[in-house]
């Protein structure tokens, strides 16, 4: 019977895998070359935006060139091969170390947690290829702590394993191998008969990271543009300080966006902790010393990645994750949570696989995918995990190299991508044009002048350039109703607008949309309750400062307090129509002075 | 009160944190929970204290009712490290264990808490350390944390040489003594017109040589600086304090604690090491703790092998060399001189007193006259790291009015205490928490007294009697004390991760995985220091390095290259002091080894005021064939000049070739420079009387003709009387021996 179960989710396993060949994913990851003949390349994952050198395994890379010389360009052949290794290592795994040796279970547990893992990250090949040898190197060093004695051969392969892990998971193997050490080291935790062979626990410990560490010292440097210190490319995720590696390269700024990785894993980190709650309840009785130890490594992982995406960034800045990724050379580049997620996933379907129940496998990658389904919106296609605007994007830039014959490629695959995500690809040509841009004062072209607080002194304020001297909406706080409405004596082409804050840096406004109309007659009494009637020239829900460009053209954020904002195409306006659209419950908005921003006439 | 030997008592753990939770107080001012803006949880230094007393009698009470002996507990101050742990005191600013952070010009940005990210992953770790006994994690630990301290040095240094603010000046004096040793002081004609080079005594330049000399005569000085650099900044300290535990007979994990430490023990030992460069200090601190302990070993009753006497003649030498490191060990020459009768007649004792002498006298004789200490220990000079601040702030500088720290300003203990407080915030708070009961874990009671007493000594030096004599820059010994804390905080420490080895129990175990998690966090926190991800920010030689020393060696003309105006850290954030090593031109400027601590214009006053008259002929006064302009003014005035054109630039550095210069090192009389070298000037002079374009100084000697000081002005050259016309003349220093003697 089992053997009958086993041959048909083997069977279905192959069947699944075909129709992932058939049905290209769109790849989470922009590429680009590192430099002429390397296998290293630059990657920017479009989710995230991490953006890091890589090298996919080179042997499954080489096994795919094969493939696509023998059978044509398939688009996810790579993705495959990383999986099957996955999958056949995990089945050894599950199989020695979990289930008993009831392949069954085994079986089923390893195919479940190679779909749940391919619908969760999709055509992810940073994730497929880090994954790829670790089971079998995972089974290796467990199998050398179980034995007194291992054999030569034995060795032979927990280094060879860890090469192809190490060459597949280049910065990520150190993450890998010490979780396969402390899987390895719980597994063998109730071994209270025989004394441990500490010397052979620690030569496969040094076989396996050795190259690991040859690794980090070969991973080239990424070119990272040369950001402002102080800049950003995001929306400030309440880090305090700049936190910077200890140890290894480094970047001018952090790029990786928080807020995707919380709002995309922290489901997932609480999902787990439930499902191994309830697993260890559920197995209370089944469990050996061993599988407890291993459940509680597991919940702590769970913890790990709970407060890494649950918790504000100042405490998830001390979280093991965020520390990991200081103290390991080369891992500030790249989030951990996925990888390790994944690793959380494996563990669940260990404990699924120990079970020797047969629906539980299938139960849990059911319930975890459906889960995801729901908290992302994503449907149940693979990528669940991924932004489907993001990949939209991707497709988007991937046309725009193909049309520009990669002329543009270092700028587009670059930390700066989020700005052109927002912006479109008109960030492209803006710092040409604001070398060609000017700002005059509006006072003396103001015919009218309102706001949402109206008293006469300080609407005088709002265009006197007085650093001192405020226009404010006088409240101690934003609601996200404030405005400031100007009317012009003539029509005006305007580029942009830089709102002053002098002396009230903290006071910027932490919401801006721009209204402008050509003539100025609208039907309402004020132009706020008018705002459908004029045309939006500029919106941005969350200010996160002005465009700037660093020498070599990569666009950024500036500093929140100068408010300086481009239209991006010329605009025609009798008055413009300023909205603060977000909320603080601390500061003001407060003006000292407004210019426009117009673009030099051509000689 | 004495040291812990198995206690479980309540009473000795709470009276350990009570003294734990008083220095701990007496050094935070207000202590806030969290970050420096979060709530108040003692709103003042005194409010702590008092706290910290009634505990400590609670403690005391408490013992007597139970009738407990009075003992020190080294895991109460264990538990002070969970209260500093919460506190704000990671968030202050200039702390060594702060996250890596970006400094933007004048604007440092606050430091995130996150080092207490590495602090608790090194306590969980720690807790599988000490659970398994996995002793050797340690002695690893301090094999490897030098390699990657090394590594990273390198990775910042990116192949460029150090070239932060006195690193280059110290490379010029490896280069001559390296030329020079042992004939020092001498005459070097190469720095404006000749100069006394006697400056290796006062900044300690030899002990260094010396330890490098085995390379530095075997490679180019300039090819192996940075790895003197590291080994003098990173290894050094690490293999004194690792010789002194051994000495000290610290058990395991001590030592391998202690290279651990002495590498990470404060922020401001990197500040002086790498920012500064002061080589000399960092050299003589770096033996501190080592001689330290050989001097408790020759003082105790035991008798002294040959090898322990000879070690000590030679790293007390060595560590003399910088002069004011002497002072440290006052306290132990007085406790000497209580057991003054036994020390003599203890075997090899004499025969270390008789070496010490003879190796030292010599060269402190000639110090004390070359130097001029004693009118140097009543100038109102400012001190080292004034001078820096100065020179990055060159406005100030310019401003003659300034008002200086240098002066003194009498006893004051609320500065004290605030000099106290801030440095302490940038040294590692296992030294001063630990500092207490680590003394008592010392085994040899000479020892303690020894590390007691220096302790003390430091801590007056470094704070109160700042203040009274800031040209000496005493707040260096608090640097000193840190290092020299290394030693007895290891054995404390040991104690404590010994006890969790030993024995269960939530204290053992949670006090000593947070006092191992925070050597953790001390380690990577060093390192981003060494990559350069601080607040102290060091250099190295720019591209405006090589290029200026091609431009000199390209336009020179066998004349005089001047510097204008005043130049201070301008080359590259360091001082131009090598570029005559780099080029063998003679060149001129102000303060080129940072001498002067008012700005002061190269061409003298004099000479100013007569305009571009008075400017020309202090040139031709100097065979000046082109002019090296950094400062506006200066450019500004060269450009708009006649005569001077414009033949190269590199950033704000300018070089102007005087169009006609005398190209004749005779100022009167005739004949032809044949030679210069690091140390003489070799002539041909073909007149009976001649006057040449080197300064005169009365310490030198020529091989044929008599000499007499020739002054023009501010200048005083050198004039030759008794020539025979076509006979070579070598002018140089007369031996040491004789400057001090006379001849």
């Amino acid at each position: 019977m089992s053997i009958r179960i086993s041959l048909a989710a083997l069977l279905l396993a192959l069947t699944c895998m075909l129709v992932a060949l058939s049905n290209p994913l769109s790849e989470t990851y922009l590429q680009r070359e590192l430099f002429d003949g390397s296998l290293w390349r630059v990657y920017l994952d479009l989710n995230s935006n991490a953006f890091f050198v890589f090298r996919k395994e080179p042997a499954l890379a080489a096994l795919e060139a094969l493939m696509v010389e023998l059978a044509g360009p398939k688009e996810n052949v790579f993705l495959l091969l990383c999986y099957l290794s996955f999958f056949f290592g995990s089945l050894l795994f599950f199989y020695l170390y979990a289930s008993g040796r009831d392949e069954s279970s085994a079986l089923l547990g390893s195919f479940f947690v190679s779909v749940t893992l391919y619908f969760l990250f999709g055509n992810d090949p940073v994730t497929a290829s880090s994954l790829a040898w670790f089971p079998w190197l995972a089974l290796l060093i467990t199998s050398a702590f179980f034995q007194n004695r291992p054999s030569a051969l034995h060795y032979l392969l927990i280094f060879f394993f860890a090469l192809r892990l190490a060459k597949g998971a280049n910065q990520l193997s150190m993450i890998l191998i010490i979780f396969a050490i402390g899987v390895a080291f719980l597994l063998t935790s109730n071994r209270d008969s025989s004394p441990r062979n500490v010397r052979a626990i620690l030569f496969s410990i040094v076989l396996a990271f050795l190259p690991a560490f040859f690794i980090a010292f070969q991973t080239p440097e990424t070119p990272y543009p040369d950001y402002h210190s102080f800049s950003r490319v995001h929306a400030y995720d309440g880090t305090v300080g700049m936190a910077r590696p200890h140890i290894g390269p480094s970047a001018s700024i952090p790029v990786i966006d928080r807020n995707y990785i919380q709002e995309s894993y922290s489901w997932l980190g609480q999902l787990l902790i439930v499902l191994f709650a309830v697993s260890g309840f559920a197995l209370r009785k089944k469990l050996t010393l061993a599988s407890t130890n291993l459940l509680w490594g597991a919940l702590t992982l769970c913890l790990a990645i709970i407060v890494d995406t649950s918790l504000p960034a100042q405490f998830a800045d001390i979280g093991p994750l965020a520390t990991l990724g200081r103290i390991l050379p080369h891992l500030y580049f790249l989030p951990l949570t996925p990888i390790v997620t994944a690793l959380g996933i494996w563990l669940l379907f260990y404990f699924a696989a120990g079970s020797k129940t047969l629906w539980a496998s299938a139960l849990l990658s059911v319930l975890i995918l459906i889960c995801g389904a729901i908290a992302t919106s994503a449907g149940l296609s693979p990528g669940i995990l991924s932004k489907t605007s993001h990949l939209a994007f991707g497709k988007t830039v991937k046309n725009m190299l193909t049309d520009s014959g990669g002329e543009l490629e270092r700028y587009l695959i670059s930390p700066s991508l989020p700005i052109y995500r927002l912006y479109g690809p008109l960030v492209l040509t803006l710092n040409e044009q604001l070398s060609s841009s000017k700002k005059i004062s509006a006072a003396p072209l103001v015919e009218e002048v309102s706001a949402s607080t109206q008293r006469q002194r300080r609407l005088g304020r709002l265009l006197d350039h007085d650093p001192g001297k405020r226009w404010t909406s006088g409240k101690g706080r934003q609601s996200g109703d404030e405005w400031v409405y100007l009317k012009f004596k003539e029509e005006l082409k305007l580029f942009g607008l830089h709102i002053e804050t002098g002396a009230f840096a903290s006071d910027f406004p932490r919401g801006l949309s721009i209204y402008y109309q050509k003539d100025c007659e609208f039907n309402q009494k004020n132009p706020y309750a008018a705002e459908k009637e004029f045309i939006n020239a500029y919106n941005d829900p969350i200010w996160k400062g002005s465009l700037r460009f660093t020498s070599d053209g990569y666009p950024y954020y500036g500093g929140q307090h100068h408010v300086e904002v481009y239209f991006l195409e010329e605009i025609t306006a009798r008055c413009v129509f300023i909205r603060q659209t977000g909320k603080t419950p601390h500061f003001d908005w407060s003006i000292t002075g407004i210019n426009l921003i117009v673009l030099k006439e051509p000689k | 009160m004495k040291p812990s030997g198995n206690v479980t008592s309540f009473g000795p753990l709470l009276l350990s944190f009570s003294l734990g939770l008083f220095i701990f107080s007496a050094l935070s001012r207000r202590i806030a929970w969290w970050s420096v803006s979060g709530p108040t949880i003692v709103p003042s230094a005194t409010i702590g204290c008092l706290v910290a007393l009634a505990l400590a009698a609670a403690s005391i009470a408490y013992s007597r009712a139970k009738g407990e002996r009075l003992l020190l507990d080294v895991r109460g101050f264990g538990l002070t490290l969970m209260v500093l742990f919460l506190s704000d005191w990671l968030s202050k600013n200039y702390n060594l264990l702060a996250e890596p952070f970006i400094k933007v010009a004048n604007y440092d940005l606050a430091q995130g808490p996150s080092i207490r990210g590495e602090i608790l992953l090194g306590s969980l770790l720690a807790v599988l350390v000490l659970r398994l006994r996995l002793k050797w994690v340690f002695s690893a630990a301090a094999i490897v944390a030098p390699i990657i301290f090394t590594l990273s040095f390198f990775e910042a240094s990116n192949g460029r040489l150090i070239f932060s603010d006195d690193h280059p000046t110290f490379l010029y004096r490896l280069s001559l003594l390296k030329q020079n040793f042992p004939s020092i002081p001498f005459y070097y004609p190469f720095w404006n017109g000749g100069l006394d080079a006697r400056e290796f005594f006062a900044t300690g330049a030899i002990s260094i040589f010396i330890i490098s000399a085995p390379f530095s005569y075997f490679f180019d000085i300039e090819q192996i600086y940075n790895y003197i650099v590291v080994f003098a900044v990173i290894l050094l300290p690490a293999l004194s304090c690792w010789a002194a535990c051994k000495l000290e007979k610290i058990a395991h994990p001590g030592p391998a604690i202690a290279v651990l430490l002495a590498m990470a023990s404060s922020l401001l030992w990197y500040k002086w090491g790498l920012k500064y460069g002061t080589m000399g200090f960092i050299t003589a601190a770096a033996l501190t703790p080592l001689n330290l302990s050989l001097c408790a070993r020759l003082i105790d009753r035991r008798p002294v092998g040959i090898g322990t006497a000879l070690l000590f003649v030679l790293t007390f030498s060595l560590m003399l060399l910088w002069s004011i490191s002497g002072i440290v060990f006052l306290p132990v020459i007085l406790l000497a001189l209580f057991s003054l009768k036994r020390l003599i007649r203890k075997k090899n004792l004499m025969l270390v007193a008789f070496l010490l002498l003879s190796i030292n006298l010599p060269w402190i004789v000639i110090f004390w006259s070359v130097s001029n200490v004693g009118s140097f220990l009543t100038s109102h000079k400012p001190g080292f790291s004034q001078m820096h601040e100065l020179a990055e702030d060159k406005s100030a500088v310019r401003t003659e009015a300034t008002a200086y720290r240098h002066k003194s300003e009498g006893l004051s203990l609320s500065k004290a205490l605030s000099k106290l407080r801030q440095s302490s915030v940038s040294t590692n708070p296992l030294i001063f928490l630990f500092f207490l009961p680590g003394l008592f874990a010392l085994k040899n009671s000479y020892s303690r007294a020894s590390y007691a007493a220096v302790g003390v000594w430091l801590l007056i030096l470094g704070s109160l009697m700042v203040t009274l004599k800031p040209q000496l820059e005493l707040d260096r010994m608090l640097v000193v004390l840190a290092l020299l804390g290394v030693v007895p905080v290891s054995a404390g420490l040991s104690a404590l991760i010994r006890k969790a080895w030993c024995k269960t129990g939530l204290i053992n175990l949670s006090t000593a995985c947070l006092a191992c998690g925070f050597l953790f966090a001390s380690f990577f926190a060093t390192n981003s220091v060494i990559l350069n991800r601080s607040i102290e920010q060091y250099h190295f030689a720019e591209d405006i390095v090589p290029s200026i020393k091609e431009a000199i060696l390209d336009n020179h003309r066998g004349g005089r290259v001047i510097v204008a105006g005043f130049i201070l850290h301008e080359l590259s954030n360091g001082h131009i002091a090598p570029l005559t090593e780099f080029t063998r031109v003679p060149l001129i400027a102000s303060s080129p080894m940072h001498d002067k601590w008012m700005y002061e214009q190269v061409v003298p006053p004099s000479f100013i005021k007569r305009g571009h008259e008075g400017i020309d002929e202090y040139l031709d006064l100097y065979n000046v064939s082109a002019v090296i302009a950094e400062e506006t003014f200066w450019r500004r005035y060269f450009r708009a000049r006649e005569g001077f054109s414009e033949v190269w630039s590199h950033d704000r550095f300018v070089l102007f070739e005087r169009q006609t210069f005398p190209d004749n090192y005779f100022l009167k009389g005739a004949g032809e420079l044949l030679k210069q070298t690091t140390n003489s000037v070799v002539l041909r002079v073909n007149t009976s009387e001649a006057v040449v374009k080197f300064n005169y100084f009365p310490f030198l000697s020529s091989s044929s003709c008599q000499m007499s000081p020739y002054s023009i002005e501010e200048v005083t050259l050198i004039a030759l009387q008794d020539c025979r016309p076509g006979e070579e003349v070598t002018i140089k220093s007369v031996s040491a021996f004789q400057r001090v003697f006379g001849r």
